[in-house]
């Protein structure tokens, strides 16, 4: 009950690092889950249709790819935007952006996997009507898609939890700096680590608070109506 | 298929456009540096005077000596502030280092139990204190992570030539202050700095039993190697320079955690160049 109140006034009281780390949170997680989107939802479309071995085991990959470790995600870039790694020269190492790719390389999987399942399950009549009203291909994914969006929704809810409410890559590939990429996540570690409990706690319920009013709204307005 | 070649374009130019919004600027320093510097408070009480002083905007990592070392190796970083000499010396042997000076120092001590199973507060040195605990049998908490606590705990241990056995060495593979709660939880001695011990004392239930001796001097060094991108060297060199013989100096000695000063300037008259120097026993 004290880390609800406490919560509650860091909010009323309009705590700036507060607010400055929520919006970082929310920023790095949006972007990512934004640019999975782009590239996971036609791609899983693109599967549904595709046939052979080779489709086949990408999407297998792709279902395989959604239990990616975090921290090991997190690890494998740091390697590869190291200064002394491959990618080192474009200096993304702890910035927000490099937390921007690590959280769209396990959004990714989530949302084209999904998106996969989604358009195979729509039923048999949807893609005749699509395909007698021989309409362009990139139209056809809009369509179809949008016949799907109830589940491809639900999976980017999913994503999103998945990449908001995680710590591994965030702080490798972040390095939980003040005022730069320090996130919900990363303070709340850092708070208990320096003994202050309390806010840790009280920063646990804002981000709680975010992820379940973001799944309770989306889910009411976009997944249950639907169907 | 078809789709995702114009969607790779998208992705890449969406890429490239989140990346140039977020690289730090050419005003901006990163540094690693150990984590009871950070945790404790002292640089964000000091580092605002030098942004004002130099327009320069500092990151800071907050990691182990080891992995502060680490990542100066790799580039990642362009200046580090460790306190493990040994891997500074390291750092020398390999060729590596182009500016470095001690600039503050404080002590570790040896925490437990109030109890005090072992009598560690009536050892003659450090070593013996050591050669007690696992004397006693009783538990002590390990960083275990290659910080410069832990190597500390190592050379003393060494030095002992005793060990705790098995399950009585708690290696928690974490910061210090996570280490000290462990450390309270299971009523065990532990090897910390003063500072985050200083900080963590409302919340923990161990308490200093040993303090006494240089063998438990903790020194704090500031290092550029040569490995700090070229563009990035003004600023490391403004920082460390105003860390080391700068304003810094009195900001440190007035920097408090708990009511008390935990960070002690770098004596002008002691040797500041090698990982090895001491401060000088009377000050300690």
């Amino acid at each position: 009950m004290t880390a609800l109140s406490d919560a509650l006034r860091l909010i009323v009281t309009g705590d700036a690092d507060v607010w400055h780390i929520t919006a970082v949170s929310l920023f790095v997680s949006l972007a990512a889950l934004t640019l999975a989107t782009a590239a996971g939802v036609p791609l899983g479309y693109a599967l549904a249709h595709a046939r052979g071995r080779a489709a086949r085991s990408v999407s297998s990959l792709l279902h395989t790819l959604t239990a990616l470790p975090t921290v090991v995600v997190g690890l494998l870039l740091y390697f590869t935007l190291s200064a002394s790694g491959p990618l080192g020269w474009m200096e993304l190492l702890y910035t927000r952006a490099a937390m921007v790719v690590g959280q769209t390389v396990l959004a990714l999987p989530i949302v084209a996997a999904l998106t996969l399942v989604a358009v195979q399950r729509l039923p048999a009549a949807a893609f005749e009507t699509a395909a007698s009203l021989g309409l362009s291909p990139m139209t056809r994914l809009v369509v179809l898609v949008g016949e799907a969006r109830g589940a491809i929704v639900s999976a980017l809810l999913l994503a999103f939890a998945r990449v908001f409410t995680e710590l591994g890559a965030a702080v490798i590939l972040g390095g939980n700096i003040r005022g730069e990429t320090r996130t919900l996540t990363t303070v709340i570690a850092l708070e208990h680590t320096k003994g202050d409990d309390a806010r840790a706690l009280a920063l646990g319920v804002i981000l709680l608070a975010i992820a379940l009013a973001v799944n309770t709204l989306v889910h009411s307005r976009w997944v249950r109506g639907a169907r | 298929m078809i789709l995702t070649i114009p969607m790779t374009r998208f992705l890449l130019a969406a890429a490239l456009t989140v990346a140039t919004a977020c690289a730090p600027p050419a005003d901006t320093l990163r540094i690693a540096t150990t984590t009871s510097v950070d945790n404790s408070g002292l640089l964000e009480a000091i580092l605002p005077a030098f942004t004002r002083d130099t327009g320069y905007r500092v990151h800071v990592i907050a990691t182990g000596s080891g992995q502060a070392i680490n990542l100066g190796r790799r580039g990642d970083v362009a200046m580090l502030i460790t306190h493990e000499p040994i891997g500074e010396r390291a750092l020398f042997d390999d060729g590596l280092v182009r500016y470095y000076r001690k600039f503050m120092f404080n002590r570790f001590v040896i925490a437990g139990p109030p109890g005090d199973p072992a009598r560690v507060s009536r050892a003659a040195s450090a070593v013996d204190a050591m050669r007690r605990i696992a004397a006693a049998g009783a538990p002590f908490a390990s960083r275990g992570d290659e910080s410069g606590t832990h190597v500390r705990e190592k050379t003393l241990w060494a030095a002992a030539g005793v060990r705790p056995a098995g399950s009585l060495l708690i290696e928690t593979g974490q910061g210090m202050a996570s280490t000290l709660r462990v450390a309270s939880e299971r009523q065990s001695y532990v090897l910390t700095d003063e500072a985050t011990l200083a900080q963590l004392a409302p919340v923990v239930a161990i308490g200093v039993l040993f303090m006494r001796d240089d063998a438990l001097s903790n020194t704090y060094a500031v290092s550029i190697l040569t490995t700090t991108r070229p563009h990035r060297s003004p600023a490391a060199e403004s920082l460390a320079r105003w860390l080391a013989e700068g304003p810094a100096r009195d900001l440190i000695a007035g920097f408090e955690a708990g009511g008390r000063q935990v960070f002690f300037p770098w004596p002008p008259d002691a040797d500041t160049l090698t990982p090895e120097s001491m401060p000088g026993a009377t000050r300690q």
